[in-house]
């Protein structure tokens, strides 16, 4: 008798734990048990946080990862703050991702070596979703009708032309550079808080040029004129817009703001391989594909293994582009 | 001008669709709430939600989020009443009549006047939204940086008659507020400035901030007068002081008036916001009253005048939204985002492709003007329940929500830490004379003002020069003009006052220095930046040595005038309470991170009691009422943040 009460307990708490252990093993086996955490660097609401929002709203989804992934913003310093953390502080298992934007965070890796803890050996790619070229625009009333225009009379008045972009080193800087060195001119870089109040600037007529992400320099296009993108093909909802290419000036697609999903160096690699299966699929989903472009944004998937050499490229041609700003 | 309101009431039976009006009072009822909470300002509302519009059909989602964004900008102002910190900072003005009000018994009244302003300011801007969008939008474009420019010293100069206190303490402290703004790395230019630690790399973010400066001294002068104000205002609900208050409201012509234009007005502005709305509006009204001095002691003029601006401002804000595609505030980019997850690009094309939708979207703001009114005024009924909060619990809970709030604005741990900090500075401060509000409105307006002039100068510097591009232009002579006039106002109310007003202390001249040095010590650890990253910091900081250097020359003058320093009513200083209650805080916030916020705040409201040595018997009094409301409020928080809202919080061992 008395063994038989004894026994009541034991057993059940040994078939309590072995399904805590057998769940535990599961877990381990499987990966996601969990929902990830997906950081992104900037403010909600801007064109980074709800794209990331967009490609990622499938993931629960048995065939892709059966796990919600959670977006967390942690905005500050163009996106270095969240990235510095990142880079710092984030567990290495596999439940930490980030967005990144290239090529916002390899120029900062140059020109701030200090105060940027990261550079493209601390973060694993995983896929790319997006990207958003830069474009040339003037003010719907500007006497400057395409490029040539804009060339000449900056030609005329070295430093008078002034361009607006939404900040130093990302994107429209770099676009406006290389813009600058292909045609042989000098103009005046007038940096703002970000994309919209750059394009605003243009609107209103404060500045007479400017950078500016596509997508957002389309949904204003009646009050601007588009003159020509930093990419290497037209825009495909601009396709009355030639490229700097083709308008005769050497530029690449260096200043293309790139967005993709990235995992901090460290994390396992059968993690890793399984993320760089599942997300290009994911993104390449006839709904996530659909919704990014009722947004207006151009879907860009592009694979890990390409990724990683197209972030070399990238850091090379930075670094000669920044030699002399670099700061410590 | 009037189709626009005929489309509005066509499409209104759109909004009241049984699925859609249900949609509209949860995003009201839900907007209030949240509105309420220190850090969860409107802004954030609205991001935490638009993830619940991604599966709605288009008109539903943007009637919640319309609906959230209203109800929280009014929603805001009840923690500014009743707890004496703003819930965002639109909120600011609010607070300086509101919580005196709540304070000697009138907690209701003052929400009440509260919410019948904010829905006059709210339905007076909406009306401009739906008949003058097109007008307003050419208006809102005029506003470059040499304007905004201009704008933001005006608002600065209204520092120095805002608070009813020391005019030179005000304005050092306004100085320093803009000095923070300037730490970390720059908006534009991608510089770095006074990064003395890593954890200052993005700078002070003001919402955090704000509360830091609020809810810390807050919670000290709870502590401080804990068992010393054994009179705890014990009042009867007046009858019929509803229908008082909403007439007493509407007789306010003057005040509704002012405080919708200026509110409409700067709500235009892309990229200045509420904060501005409010205070411009509180200090119109004040100058233009007939008791100026009654300001600031809990009159309702106060927080009508504040309130009615701020919610005027809901519908201007998003004219360049809907008709250029331009977000003009953090909020409206964040509805931006939530219109194009839909497939709607706000812009010229907005009104012609989607037209049923844009109306139904603006009725529906419409109706949420109303909702927001008859439910503040509801739940306004229910503000004794805060009120009746006894000392010490609220305490607690302030520290408790002022960590989630400023956590949850960007999931920073840093944030709390520099907002628990400059509140521990500003409560040493308050020793001294110094108050919070100019330090946030200097915060406020220092980076767009120096954002604007870095650009403007750029500019001027490229092509027109300087004084054409700064001193020209129609919108800059007049704000230059108002500015000039609200400068001299102040110097001339100041010295009609003087006898009374300022009054300057032994002390003062120690506080003096200290801050000079100080000022000293920051200017120095400047100069190796080029000109343009260092050109505005070094002249706040010039600003600033000045003004120190003028409150020692003034206090030496007057105290050699009268030789008896005053000696303010002595009350003992509770130094031990006090202590043990900073120390706790920084233990609390040490927790965080090994425990996880809500068992860390669970363990908090019981031991808060115990450690800090109150009155005797104090731990047990009232004992299953303090257990209940922990935890009521901790797992209110963690259902509607954790669970509903996927909000994170620092998480440790436990949860």
């Amino acid at each position: 008798m008395k063994k038989r009460m004894s026994m009541k307990p034991m057993v059940l708490s040994l078939a309590v734990l072995c399904t805590i252990l057998g769940f535990a093993g599961v877990g381990a086996a499987k990966y996601p048990g969990k929902p990830i955490k997906l950081m992104v660097p900037y403010p909600p609401g801007g064109a980074s946080d709800f794209q990331a929002r967009i490609v990622t709203m499938l993931a629960q989804e048995e065939k892709y990862l059966g796990q919600p992934i959670v977006i967390i913003n942690k905005p500050g310093a163009g996106g270095m703050v969240g990235w510095n953390w990142f880079v710092e502080s984030a567990p290495k298992d596999g439940y930490d991702l980030n967005a990144y934007n290239v090529p916002h965070f390899i120029a900062q890796s140059i020109v701030y070596p200090k105060k940027a803890k990261y550079k493209i050996g601390t973060k694993e790619p995983i896929a790319n979703w997006g990207a958003d070229p830069a474009v040339l625009i003037v003010p719907r009333d500007s006497p400057f009708n395409s490029v040539k225009d804009l060339v000449e009379y900056a030609k005329k008045n070295p430093g008078k032309v002034t361009v607006s972009g939404g900040g130093n080193f990302i994107g429209h800087h770099i676009a406006l550079i290389q813009f600058n060195r292909a045609a042989g001119i000098q103009t005046t870089h007038v940096p703002y808080a970000g994309g919209v109040p750059a394009l605003v600037a243009v609107v209103s007529g404060e500045v007479m040029a400017g950078f500016n992400n596509s997508s957002d320099a389309f949904r204003s296009k009646e009050r601007l004129k588009i003159l020509a993108v930093a990419d290497l093909g037209r825009c495909p909802f601009l396709p009355d817009v030639p490229t700097l290419k083709e308008a005769g000036y050497d530029v690449d697609d260096t200043s293309n703001n790139f967005r993709g999903i990235a995992a901090p160096a460290g994390t396992p690699a059968e993690v890793i391989a399984k993320l760089a299966d599942v997300f290009p699929k994911m993104f390449n989903d006839k709904i996530v594909a659909d919704k990014m472009k009722e947004t207006g944004c151009v879907l860009d998937v592009i694979p890990r293994a390409k990724l990683k050499e197209k972030w070399v490229k990238t850091e090379a041609l930075l670094k000669d582009m920044f030699k002399d700003l670099i700061q410590e | 001008m009037l189709e626009g309101i005929i489309c509005v009431i066509e499409n209104l039976h759109h909004v009241f669709m049984l699925s859609n009006l249900l949609v509209l009072i949860l995003g009201v009822v839900g907007g209030i709430i949240l509105g309420a909470l220190p850090g969860v300002s409107p802004t954030l509302a609205v991001a935490l939600l638009v993830p619940f519009t991604f599966y709605m059909e288009p008109a539903s989602g943007l009637i919640l989020l319309g609906a959230v964004y209203t109800a929280s900008v009014a929603g805001g102002a009840i923690s500014a009443i009743l707890i004496n910190v703003p819930g965002a900072p639109a909120n600011i003005a609010t607070l300086i009549d509101g919580y005196p009000m709540a304070r000697s018994g009138h907690a209701e009244a003052a929400l009440y006047t509260c919410f019948t302003s904010s829905f006059i300011g709210g339905m007076f801007g909406m009306l401009i939204l739906i008949t003058l969008t097109l007008p307003l939008a050419e208006f809102a474009l005029k506003f470059r940086s040499t304007e905004i420019f201009w704008i933001c010293i005006l608002g600065l100069t209204v520092v120095a008659s805002l608070g009813t206190g020391n005019m030179i303490k005000a304005l050092i402290s306004c100085a320093f507020g803009v000095w923070l703004s300037t730490i970390g790395s720059h908006p534009t230019t991608g510089e770095f400035r006074f990064v003395y630690h890593d954890m200052l790399i993005g700078g002070i973010t003001i919402i955090p901030a704000l509360i830091g400066l609020f809810a810390i001294p807050q919670v000290f002068s709870l502590v401080e007068s804990y068992g010393l104000r054994r009179t705890v205002i014990q009042f009867q609900r007046e009858r019929g002081i509803l229908g008082k208050t909403i007439l007493h409201v509407l007789r306010m012509f003057r005040v509704q008036t002012v405080g919708s234009i200026v509110g409409t007005i700067i709500g235009l502005i892309p990229g200045v916001g509420g904060a501005v709305a409010g205070i411009v509006a509180y200090d119109q009204v004040k100058k233009f009253s007939k008791h100026p001095e009654r300001f600031g002691t809990g009159i309702p003029e106060g927080v009508a005048a504040a309130e009615s601006a701020n919610n005027a401002m809901v519908g201007p804000s998003l004219v360049p939204l809907l008709t250029l595609g331009i977000p003009g505030s953090p909020t409206a980019a964040v509805l931006l985002g939530g219109l194009l997850i839909h497939g709607i690009f706000p812009g010229p094309d907005l009104f012609r492709l989607h037209p049923q939708i844009v109306h139904t979207f603006i009725g529906g703001l419409v109706l949420a003007q109303a909702g927001m009114f008859i439910f503040g005024l509801a739940i306004s009924r229910y503000s004794n329940w805060v009120v009746r909060v006894p000392d010490l619990t609220m305490s607690i809970s302030i520290i408790v929500l002022a960590t989630f709030g400023t956590y949850c604005v960007q999931n920073s741990f840093e944030d709390v830490l520099m907002a628990v900090g400059l509140g521990f500075l500003i409560y040493i401060g308050s020793k001294f004379g110094f108050s919070p509000m100019p330090i946030v409105v200097g915060l406020i307006l220092g980076s767009i003002a120096e954002n604007a002039f870095l650009k403007a100068f750029i500019i001027a510097k490229a092509g027109p020069g300087f004084l054409r591009h700064f001193f020209t232009g129609s919108i800059n002579i007049v704000s230059i003009l108002i500015c000039a006039a609200s400068i001299g106002y102040g110097i001339y109310s100041g010295r009609k006052g003087s006898k009374k007003k300022i009054q300057f202390t032994k002390s003062d001249t120690i506080v003096s220095i200290v801050i000079l040095g100080a000022t000293l010590l920051i200017y120095n650890s400047l100069k190796a930046q080029d000109f343009l990253t260092s050109i505005f910091p070094a002249a706040t900081l010039i600003i600033m040595g000045g003004l120190s250097l003028l409150l020692f020359i003034l206090t030496l003058m007057s105290l050699r005038a009268k030789k008896e320093a005053a000696p303010g009513p002595r009350t003992a200083f509770p130094f031990p309470k006090v202590l043990a209650t900073g120390l706790l805080i920084v233990v609390y916030l040490y927790a965080l991170n090994i425990l996880g916020f809500y068992f860390t705040s669970l363990i908090f409201y019981a031991i808060f009691p115990i450690v800090v040595p109150l009155e005797k018997g104090m731990v047990f009094r009232q004992l299953p009422y303090k257990i209940l409301t922990a935890v009521v409020f901790v797992a209110t928080l963690y259902v509607l943040f954790k669970i509903v809202l996927k909000v994170q919080t620092p998480t440790g061992l436990f949860f």
